[in-house]
């Protein structure tokens, strides 16, 4: 591996987080654009470099990148509008800290937005994907709702083998919902018992409602700097590492493991960090069952004991695991792709700017995000503040 | 969302329980994909009647639109013979590691759905 540019995070910002914002995704993403530039002490055209993903707001013929572009009024130098589910932005950002290595562009903004609830082109029930392709109809032709089917398949499948229980299952929505109830800007912050997630409606067994991602509207961005100024905050991607295997259920080799291990294996080398070293952690968790099996193949905890991983309360506030102290995609907004909402909480954790729900000492963070069809795509990012 | 459950239902139909096979190893892919990926051969539509173990279910409680009124049902991941992975409705309540084989079956305004039934 060749060493990183001193390359930074040097801007971040979410919003639009709301069940309602009544806007495009298009106007979220152009708000929280110009919200990161600002927070960088940036102006517009000091960028010229956009990434930019879109989940089910995606139309055919979609230019994302040049869309917002023109919008922001920016000429750019790089540009990436890679899709790939909920990993995208975490794929944009790797993507782009190599375009500044090799000099071709000078700071680049990668944003997301979603105006999905008050588009109302999502449930829980699953999305609308374009008909007549043979693809789409297998996955869809024994009623399976998509993607939570893949998910309930999985946590079916992980209780089979390990035991896993419903109360452990349940458990990842009540760490998460402890940390929402630490940030003002979560969506939802009352109170959450396991006997209340167990009591929530069955969706698509055993995933009850409250273990799976909140539908919602949301926009997140950052903006990286290849050479920060002396004043900027900087966070610095300090390992990255990304695993690509499948696209479909039917090309998933298995429902309870990931191929997690090689993604955060080699931002490992990279940083040249040990699991031990991580202070706190963003995991993709769309569905209760994802970060179970993620803490298992990332390392955390021994292939199987994920859900009593959990359920021990290392990763609730006062554990020595913090997990997406926002609140996760299952309490704090979930606008289709989550993935760049992890990583702006990991750099306001590494700045300490993260008030009631700080990370004492928060100085490394891992963020990884898995999508897909139960993990065909996985990104490891190893953050670390100054 | 009109054209979107019509061809479901009408690629579910016309493809019944349509797979490819390799032309050389004879692998075959569900759904039906252009070329083998262990041999680098063009393959030939094939119809199945597949059997094999049930690898996870779910019942569901909450189903696409198309599927909208029937919930709740289960469906079945299965792990077939033939060494590719298929989703199915249960004909009845399935448990993971059953035995089952797999029918294309005409249902009632969705057209030809594939059925998991136990093998006893």
């Amino acid at each position: 591996m060749t060493s990183l540019p001193p390359a930074g995070i040097v801007g971040v910002a979410e919003g639009g987080i709301s069940f309602a914002s009544g806007k495009r995704g298009l106007e979220l993403a152009a708000e929280v654009a110009v919200a990161a530039v600002q927070d960088a002490g940036l102006a517009l055209d000091d960028i010229d470099g956009l990434a930019v993903a879109k989940g089910g707001d995606l139309a055919p013929a979609d230019r994302p990148s040049l869309e917002l572009a023109e919008v922001l009024g920016i000429r750019l130098a790089y540009m990436d509008t890679t899709v790939a589910g909920g990993a995208s932005s975490f794929i944009q950002l790797g993507h782009a800290l190599t375009a500044l290595a090799l000099g071709r562009c000078a700071r680049v903004l990668i944003v997301y937005g979603s105006a999905q609830r008050t588009q109302q082109h999502r449930s829980l029930a699953g999305h609308a994907r374009p008909g007549g392709d043979p693809i789409a109809a297998a996955e869809r032709s024994a009623g399976l709702p998509q993607p939570l089917g893949v998910s309930a398949l999985a946590a079916a499948r992980h209780m089979f083998e390990f035991g896993t229980t419903a109360e452990q299952l349940a458990s990842v929505a009540v760490s998460d919902r402890a940390w929402a109830e630490l940030n003002p800007a979560a969506l939802r912050r009352k109170p959450l018992t396991v006997e209340d997630v167990l009591a929530s409606p069955m969706i698509a067994s055993p995933l009850h409602r409250d273990e799976c991602a909140l539908v919602s509207d949301g926009a997140a961005a950052l903006v990286l700097d290849a050479r920060p100024s002396a004043q900027a905050a900087v966070v610095r991607v300090i390992g990255y590492g990304e695993v690509h295997t499948h696209n479909t259920l039917f090309g998933a080799s298995s429902l309870t493991a990931t191929a997690a291990g090689q993604s955060v294996r080699d931002a490992m080398t990279e940083a040249g960090v040990k699991l031990a070293d991580i202070d706190l952690v963003g995991l993709y968790d769309a569905f209760a069952i994802l970060p179970i099996v993620l803490l298992e193949d990332l390392g955390f905890c021994r292939k199987g004991d994920g859900g009593r991983f959990v359920a021990d309360g290392h990763t609730m506030p006062g554990g020595d695991l913090p997990m997406n102290t926002q609140g996760g995609g299952l309490s704090h907004c979930h606008p289709g792709y989550y993935g760049m909402f992890l990583l702006v909480e990991a750099v306001r954790q590494l700045r300490g700017a993260c008030g009631g729900r700080q990370v004492p000492d928060a100085n490394i963070a891992l963020c990884h995000a898995s999508t897909t069809a139960f993990g065909g795509s996985n990104v490891s990012a190893i953050l670390a503040g100054e | 969302m009109g054209a979107i459950a019509d061809s479901t239902a009408t690629d579910v139909a016309s493809g019944g329980l349509m797979a490819s096979r390799c032309e050389r190893c004879e692998k075959t892919y569900w759904y039906a994909r252009p070329i083998c990926s262990s041999c680098m051969a063009l393959t030939t539509r094939t119809a199945l009647q597949p059997s094999g173990t049930v690898y996870s279910l779910t019942t569901v409680h909450r189903p696409p639109a198309l599927f909208a009124g029937r919930a709740p049902y289960q469906v079945v991941l299965v792990d077939c013979d033939d060494g590719y992975r298929m989703l199915a409705m249960a004909e009845t309540p399935l448990s993971i590691g059953a035995r089952v084989s797999i029918r294309s079956r005409k249902v009632a305004d969705l057209g030809e759905v594939p059925v998991a039934a136990e093998i006893v």
